[in-house]
């Protein structure tokens, strides 16, 4: 239910009932009043008529000439008056009447006149008798109108107070106390959807975010409980390793203590570089990823990446292909942390032996830079949700470290220059990643200023 | 002591806890995942399986469960859980074996579970599959 249309509604149903209680008011006024005119009218003509038979009378008993004549003039006066009081056709007709026997009287006095008279006197009375009762009538029934209105009216606004408060009140204040519920920690507290569509509305919205909120909550729970898992491995192997030291056994010969040595070592900066990924994946959501502008060549980074990793993976192959100006205006650390992801994932996810091969170029204002690898592949439902955090590809026999956030956080880096970061679905046969980068970083996320390219000696031209 | 298999995915703790286990006196045969372990208690038939939770290619859930379903006298022996999984005590009830060891763990809290397990000897027997 609309709460505008039925308030509306109600509105246009309160106006209708108030008009009519007004308009029958104006009614049953106009009839008492009427009533009260003909009652008066009714009795003045009564009391005219029967003082038009006392000057009769007088005109009959009066001896001297003159005293008839006043006799005649003012009963001619009365019959005058009274008969301009007369509106019904029996009123009329009964003056009409009247007028020749009066006539007849002035010239020779007659009993029937006095009859007449006394006829149209009871006429008038019984009359003015019928139109009080039709005005006491009227009266009853105005009352009675008059209440029931009352009445109407009352159980109009009961009624009106009703909706609001069975459309607006209660489902506004349960929505109240679900978010009251929920901000006191109930993350399961819903809004109960009713009232009407505007309440439902808020409610539904209220729901959505109870929703999201909760389900971001259940993400954090999710994504502390994968950190602490990933963390606990380096963690065992450490404590481990600590073990072969005990006061019950001697020390290990020295070449066995070296290894152990090592793998404190290179456990240690396992753990390291996790807590580093998980460092920037808080940063970059966030929304603390600055980045610190200056000129660099992408083609150098890319060649500083592979010769990084052809020293830590001498197993592998490299091919490196340059191609055009590869300098910008960039974040060279951070591009130089994409680009370690990107060939580091291309050496931890194929085959020793296996070929990586790397392609850097630049056209115009784009530069652009490739991995290829000839790993398992990348199958297309993997490719949806690579970026995501903690997704990580299938591994076909080695533990591969990592905890699923160096692509997600490389993302948001190339996509904070204002570039672009995609795998290629190719199931079976490989995996290669693309990324684009525009020769010029856009204003925003950058916090120290390097002058820009054309100030800087740098031609954005292809070479 | 006593024949043990042992399977984790990760290199550095795989081989070290063979070492010490070596150490301590047992029989060690350790294996990098759930397939390579049910391999190896197929060759060594061991008194004792110490196996990681979350692993590639068969985790350790599914490789107890296959001990039972192929029913090859594997469902015997007892199996303790090593792993940094937040909900360990629910994988293990899940697979119904009461020896689970959260990592981190120091190398005495491995040999006093190793120690409880042979002499109880309390084999894994999953709710699900026994009712």
């Amino acid at each position: 239910m609309q709460l505008r249309r039925t308030l509306t509604e109600a509105a246009v149903g309160l106006g209708v009932v108030t008009l009519i209680a007004c308009a029958a008011l104006v009614v049953f006024t106009t009839m008492l009043r009427r009533n009260v005119d003909d009652v008066q009218r009714s009795q003045e003509m009564a009391r005219l008529t029967s003082r038009l038979a006392h000057q009769a009378f007088r005109h009959e008993i009066e001896t001297s000439p003159m005293g008839r004549a006043m006799a005649e003039a003012q009963g001619r006066v009365l019959l005058t008056r009274a008969t301009g009081l007369a509106r019904t056709p029996e009123e009329r007709r009964t003056f009409a009447e009247l007028a020749p026997l009066l006539e007849r009287h002035w010239r020779a006095p007659s009993p029937d006149l006095i009859v007449a008279l006394v006829r149209a006197d009871d006429l008038f009375a019984a009359s003015a008798e019928a139109q009080s009762g039709r005005a006491r009538t009227v009266d009853m029934l105005a009352n009675v109108l008059g209440v029931a209105i009352a009445v109407l009216l009352a159980a109009s606004v009961l009624f009106f107070l009703w909706i609001v408060q069975q459309l607006v009140y209660r489902p506004v204040q349960a929505v109240v106390e679900s978010v009251d519920r929920f901000a006191g920690g109930d993350l399961t507290a819903r809004a109960p959807v009713g009232g009407a569509d505007e309440i439902q509305r808020i409610a539904t919205a209220q729901n959505t975010m109870a929703d999201a909120l909760a389900r971001t909550r259940s993400d954090q729970l999710r994504y502390v409980a994968t950190v602490v898992h990933d963390l606990r491995n380096p963690l065992a192997a450490v404590q481990l390793a600590a073990g072969y030291v005990t006061p019950e056994r001697p020390l290990p010969p020295e070449t066995r203590l070296r290894e152990i040595f090592a793998l404190i070592d290179r456990q240690l900066r396992r753990l390291n570089s996790l807590v580093g990924d998980v460092l920037n994946a808080v940063q970059v959501d966030a929304g603390e990823l600055v980045l610190r502008k200056t000129v660099c060549d992408l083609g150098d980074l890319a060649e500083a990446s592979v010769a990084l990793f052809r020293s830590m993976s001498p197993y592998h192959r490299f091919a490196l292909h340059r191609d055009g100006a590869t300098q910008l205006r960039g974040d060279a650390t951070r591009l130089e942390q994409v680009l370690n992801n990107l060939v580091g994932n291309a050496v931890k996810y194929s085959p020793t032996g296996s070929l990586v091969q790397v392609s850097v170029g630049g056209e115009n204002d784009r530069l652009f830079f490739s991995v290829a690898d000839e790993g398992p592949g990348i199958s297309p439902d993997l490719a949806r949700q690579l970026f995501h955090p903690f997704v990580r590809g299938p591994t076909e026999h080695e533990e591969v470290a990592g905890i699923g956030l160096g692509l997600y956080v490389s993302k948001r880096i190339i996509e904070a220059h204002g570039g672009t970061l995609e795998a290629f679905p190719t199931d079976g046969r490989g995996a290669t990643f693309l990324m684009t980068l525009p020769r010029d970083l856009p204003a925003s996320n950058v916090e120290a200023d390097a002058p820009p390219l054309a100030s800087a000696g740098i031609e954005p031209s292809s070479a | 002591m006593a024949s043990i298999v042992l399977i984790d995915d990760d290199d550095d703790i795989r081989e070290t806890m063979a070492d010490l286990l070596a150490m301590e006196g047992h029989d060690v045969r350790a294996a990098r995942n759930g397939v390579e372990g049910l391999q190896a208690l197929d060759d060594h038939f061991p008194q004792l399986v110490v196996t990681d939770v979350e692993m590639p290619v068969l985790d350790g859930r599914a490789m107890v469960f296959r001990m039972f379903v192929e029913n090859l006298g594997r469902e015997n022996i007892p199996v303790i859980l090593v792993s940094g999984a937040a909900d360990l005590r629910e994988v293990a009830a899940v697979l119904g074996t009461p020896y689970y060891l959260a990592k981190p763990f120091p190398l005495e809290a491995l040999n006093a579970t190793i120690g409880r397990a042979l002499t109880e000897a309390i084999p894994a027997r999953p709710p699900s599959l026994f009712g």
